[in-house]
Order: C-alpha cells, then structure tokens, then sequence
C-alpha cells in the first residue's frame, strides 16, 4: 500500500543528550522558534541540561541551529522530510574536557564532518597543539600526533615531507600559532607545506585562565592585562593570516567566525574548501577562526558569543584574505 | 672527493640490499662521514639549522639527498628542525638532525618530547666550546647534558662517541639501528676537531637485521587498523608512572646490551687512563709513548657514554691501579668513572685532567701528567 499524498506535516526528530550537555545555554540562543528551555533537574555534572519544551515539536522547523551551536554533540536534528541530520559526526568520539560554550568543541565537529564527507579519513593525520587542543586526538577518530607548544607546523611538515598522499592539518591557538609558535607557522607559509592550518584565535590563553594573548584585542582586560592591553605595557596585537597570506607559499587564508550558527555553517565551508585547496594547490591553507574562551573571558557561554559577535569580529573582520589561484575551491 | 662519495652514496642506495657490500676506502671528513653513513643507512628526511663546525653535515645531504628522493629540509631555527624530526619519525621515516652544542641545547625540548613519544631517530652534536655562544672550536664539555638528560623529564638514550673518522661512520649506523632497535632517540657525540678532520673510511652494510615492525606509526588508518597517536603527555600520574618504568626498562636493558669500550694495553697496566672521543685518541699516543718508555699505562676509551662502559672497568676494578681521566672540560665524564668504580667495590685513586675552552691537550702533556702521577706516589 503507497503512502497516501498529504499536505500533514512530516515532525522532525529532536533528541537532547541531558548527560552529554553542558548546559551551556547556547542551543536555547540559537532556536528561533524558541522552543528549547533549560529542564528544572539537575545532570550528574551539577547544571540543568537543554531539553525541548513540552508539546512543541509541531513549532519546530528542524532547521538544525541547535545542533550546529551545541560544541558537545548533544543535540541531534533529523528533518525526516529532506532527510538531513544535524548532529554528532560518526567520526567524533571521546567526552570532552572543554568548558561549557567553549567553540572548540564545535570546531572538532566541522573537522570531523569535513573529513567524513571528503571521504579522507583513513589518509588524515591531525597535530594538536599544546594549548587547549592538547587533547584533540581524543575526539575524532583518525591517526594524530600530539605536538610541542608552537611546533604544530613543524610536526606536520615531517609527517607529511615523504608521504603526500597524507592530508595533514593541525589545530593550533592564538599563543600556540601567533606567539611561541609564530616562526614556525612563518615558515610553513614561505615553505608551502600542504599543511591545513586550523587556528582558533580566542584573543586570550584559554588553558593557563585567561592571561593576555598576541591576539589580545586594544583595551581587552585579561589576566595580564587587568586595566586593558594598552600600547605602552604590551604593545600591539597581530593579525597573523594577514601576515601568512603575503607569503608565496600559502595560497588559501580565510577568517571565519563561530558566533552563530550561519556562521559556523560557512565557517565549515572554509574548512572544506581549505582541505579540497590542499590537494588541488599543495601549499599552506589558513582557515583562522575567531571564537570565544568564556571561562578565560570570565563571561557566561551566551554572553561570551556575544561579546565574540560584538568585539572579536568587529576587531578581525571575518573573510576571505587570499583566494587560491583559478578562484575559491567548490 | 664530494663528486666521487657522491657516487658512492648513489651506489650503496642502489645497491642496499647487497650485504658485505665492500667499497674501497675513501676520505672523507668527520663531518661527511657521519652524512654519508647516514644516506647508506637509509635515511629518508633530515632537518637541521647551520651551526659550526657541523654544517659540512647538512652541505653534504643537501647536496646528496634531494636526487634520490629523499627530503632535505633546511629550517627556521633547531627548535623547528628537531620537532620536524618528532613529526617524521612519528610517520615511520628514517630520519636525522644535526647540530653543534648551542643549537643541541635549543632542540632538548624536542628531545625530551621524542624521548617520551619513543621515537626513533639520530641527533647528532659536534661539541664545540661553552658555556653560551663559546667558540667554534672542538670541546667535550657537552658530557652532562648528552647522557645526564639535557631536557627535562628524566629520560635516558644511547650516546655514542666517535674518535676516528672510521668511527664517525660506524656509529652514525649503529645509532640508526639502537634508534629503531630501542624506538628511541639516539645521540652521536662527536666534537668540532674530529668533525673537520679528513681520514680513510670504509663503509659497512647498514644492519636492518631483527629491527621491531613500526606498527605505531601515524601514517593514515588506511580503513585497515584503528588510529594511531603519537604523543607525550599523560596526564593521570599512575599512568605516567608506569609509561617512565617502560622507559627505564629500555634503558636497563641497553645498560645490559650496549656498553662498548676499548681497552688499550690495559691488563698491566698500573695506571689506566680514561678518556673518551677526541681525547681518547689522543690519549692513546700518550700511552704508545709511555709504553715506550717503560711505563705501565693503558688506556680505557668508552665509546658508549650511555650505557656507560661499566664491564670495561669490571676487569681492571678487581687489581689495585690509579685512574686518570682526561677530558676537554672541567671534569664531567670523572663523576661516572668515580661511581662506575665505586660500584664495583673498586676505591682505587681517580684524578682528573682537563683543558677547557676548546683547548686540545696533546699527547706529552698528557704523558707528562702521567708522569707526574707516577712520581706522586700511588702507581708503582
């Protein structure tokens, strides 16, 4: 017996993981139908997990901005109609020990579907930078080598030196790529290592509490900087992917931001295009992604996306900084 | 010269498979001979930054490398250079770094890192005089920081230490293989003298012969195994407790297995001097000459620093002698000769003679120190 036409409304399937979620509230930012609510009951980390409010799924549009914005995978969108997913990649795995709100996690998960949509992940091999991405090996499932502070691009330049069937990225901080590490990510660029280089510029040290960057934005209050960073105790910020895209080697720079889920979809375009300019043009690929650090910026996760929206991008102005040659990959 | 090992090295890759394969002897320097060791071994990548007096090193593998296919890198600093080493050797490759003692000390963060990732690779430093910028000139004052553990942590790894070009040579190889033997960084110790000076060598087939499989290596799941993970740091310290006894078990294990030494005309001797790499060399004219003359003197070279060379004393420990350790520092390899023989129940007279600075003491100097011992009393 065929399904018979109907104009009945197909209901999406919304799943909320109460263990997995942080409560970090940003799914509830993102919903505009606001449908998602914090739940009254505790989870065994001591916050109230997300959950859809009753009787509201009819409301739901399955547009999946939830799922995109939850840096833990603990949101999961079917639109059963055109049978898209958002969620968790298959390739993600490990709980991880990122604070809640942080983008890391979400930054882990564009990787994750890039590299499974791609279709190379049994030739990827990512270096994790000392920094918060210490422990990045633990969350997508592919071959990974663990990196000295600042040396990511050193590192993947062996690995990848007698093996270019590999596709190598690393996933580095602002004090990791632009401060200890700011010799070494030159040179990859002059050299034109078909490196991808993820950079996740938060404006400040994430895992040491918040002390200033080299990407600390003028006037920013950190740990290190407590009236500001001013001109005369710390001297000015860099812009790193500026930088990078002058030299010959690299041949793709963008900047992208995480504030918002439209911006974290085309944050994931970046990625893509990034990884498919690796193969094509064989030399350094930049995505920088400016992202928020809400315990190092002492704010709550939705407070700190907006402070990211307000300041951070309104600083370092997301885009396309250099197009490879023959135009953006497709 | 260049043109012909140029064509020897091209030959010994050709030809790697074919054991007990004899060239004639060719003159090379120090410095050449451990690059040109290092093509015949196989060695797919090196990375290194120029620093003197080793930069014939990496001429040389610029020169030889890139035509056969294999990766010469010249990077931005030595920092850069050993974490190129960490990421290649991390992705299976054969792989080298060279340096000379300033820039060592840049690369012992990468050491120690290489250290407790248990990768194998070969590090090699022409001493030349410190502390800070010192001299260019050949020294031995790097002793401590290349067996004590120059980076943090507390790891051990072999340190070989050549007094010929010959041996230049011979234990570039045999690092390769500890390296891949005991998945561990390795050290060749040379100094700036032997680095530029030019001797006969002849090059041995490189042993492959019973080396681990690399099963541990990042080189992509290929869909056929479950992801692998290069990586020092382990956090939970129980976990990192046992990580370092594995560690100290390889070390012990190399203290059992890997000392070497050279024993000159020691079983006679009433006073057995101990001296290593350059001065070991030297050393032993001393002794010819002593002998000579009469002397009861022999000569205890360690060639292993670590593993120290204890079986080479066990011997002499049992029969009442002095020992004169001659080295060009203030006095570093001593410690060990001190506690190698206290160890063995041995409490024998040690003294010490060093020059400094990249000063080379020459062989009368060293006769006439002997000499002075003798007359003190002591070594009849």
């Amino acid at each position: 017996m065929t399904a018979p036409a109907t104009t009945e409304k197909i209901l999406p399937r919304v799943e909320f993981d109460a263990v997995v979620c942080k409560g970090c509230g940003l799914c509830i930012e993102a919903c505009p139908e606001h449908i998602v609510e914090f739940a009254e009951v505790f989870n065994h980390r001591g916050v109230h997990p997300t959950r859809l409010m009753e009787d509201t799924l009819e409301k739901c549009t399955a547009c999946g901005n939830c799922a995109v914005v939850c840096p833990d995978g603990a949101v999961t969108v079917e639109n059963l109609r055109k049978h898209l997913r958002y969620g968790k990649s298959p390739l993600r795995c490990g709980e991880m020990h990122y604070c809640p709100g942080c983008d890391e996690g979400t930054v882990h998960e564009l990787l994750a579907e890039v590299i499974g949509d791609l279709g190379i992940r049994d030739v990827t091999v990512g270096v994790a930078s000392v920094g918060c991405t210490v422990f990045a090996y633990r969350y997508i499932d592919i071959d990974w080598q663990q990196a000295a502070h600042g040396r990511a691009t050193s590192v993947a330049w062996g690995i990848e030196c007698q093996h270019p069937e590999l596709r190598v990225f690393t996933l580095q901080g602002d004090g990791d790529l632009a401060g200890i590490g700011i010799g070494e990510t030159f040179h990859a660029a002059a050299r034109g290592d078909p490196t991808v280089v993820i950079f996740l510029n938060n404006a400040i040290y994430g895992m040491t509490g918040g002390q200033l960057a080299p990407t600390t934005m003028m006037g920013q209050v950190t740990a290190t900087s407590p009236a500001g960073r001013s001109r005369e105790v710390h001297g000015y910020p860099i812009t790193m992917t500026e930088a990078l895209a002058m030299q010959r080697g690299c041949s793709f720079a963008v900047r992208a931001t995480v504030h918002d889920a439209p911006a974290i979809r085309k944050t994931k375009k970046y990625i893509r295009q990034a990884f498919m300019n690796q193969e094509k043009n064989r030399s350094l690929s930049v995505v920088e992604i400016l992202s928020s650090c809400p315990s190092g910026w002492k704010l709550e996760p939705i407070d700190a996306h907006k402070y990211l929206m307000q300041e951070l991008v309104a600083a370092y102005k997301p885009g396309v900084i250099k197009e490879p040659p023959g135009g953006m990959p497709r | 010269m260049t043109a012909a090992a140029a064509v020897g090295a091209l030959e010994a890759t050709k030809d790697a498979a074919a054991p007990g394969s004899d060239d004639g002897p060719v003159l090379l320097k120090g410095c050449e001979a451990i690059a040109e060791a290092a093509i015949r071994a196989g060695v797919d990548a090196y990375f290194a930054y120029p620093i003197t007096p080793q930069t014939d090193i990496p001429e040389y593998l610029a020169e030889h490398m890139p035509p056969l296919g294999k990766t010469f890198t010249q990077a931005n600093s030595e920092i850069s250079a050993i974490n190129m080493v960490y990421g290649a050797a991390g992705a299976g490759l054969r792989v080298m770094t060279s340096s000379s003692s300033p820039g060592i000390s840049l690369k012992q963060e990468g050491i120690s890192y290489i250290a407790g990732a248990e990768l194998p690779c070969v590090i090699v430093n022409v001493m030349r005089g410190g502390p800070g910028l010192g001299t260019v000139y050949g020294s031995q004052e790097d002793y401590w920081q290349s067996v004590k553990g120059g980076g943090h942590g507390g790891y051990r790894m072999p340190v070989m230490a050549p007094a010929t070009v010959q041996e230049c040579a011979d234990l570039t190889m045999l690092c390769f293989r500890l390296a891949d033997l005991y998945r561990t960084p390795t050290l060749l110790c040379a100094d700036g003298t032997l680095g530029q000076m030019w001797e006969n060598v002849r090059f041995k087939p490189m042993d492959n012969s019973g080396l681990p499989p690399k099963d541990w290596t990042t080189t992509g799941t290929r869909g056929k195994r479950k992801p692998n993970l290069v990586n020092s740091i382990i956090i939970e310290p129980p976990e990192l407790e046992a990580h370092n006894r594995v560690l100290l078990a390889k070390a012990a294990k190399m203290e059992r297995e890997e000392q070497r030494w050279e024993s000159f005309r020691t079983e006679d001797a009433e006073l057995v001097i101990v001296a290593f790499g350059l001065t070991g060399r030297i050393a032993r004219t001393a002794v010819e000459a002593l002998r000579a003359a009469g002397r009861k003197v022999g000569l205890l070279r360690p060639i292993s620093l670590f593993p120290f060379p204890t079986d080479g004393f066990r011997p002499l420990a049992k029969k009442l002698r002095r020992y004169l350790v001659v080295e060009m520092n203030g006095g570093q390899m001593v410690e060990d000769v001190k506690r190698t023989l206290f160890d063995l129940g041995c409490l024998d007279p040690v003294t010490f003679y060093g020059r400094l600075g990249g000063v080379i003491p020459t062989p009368e100097e060293i006769a006439e120190v002997v000499v002075r011992e003798f007359a003190q009393g002591g070594a009849r």
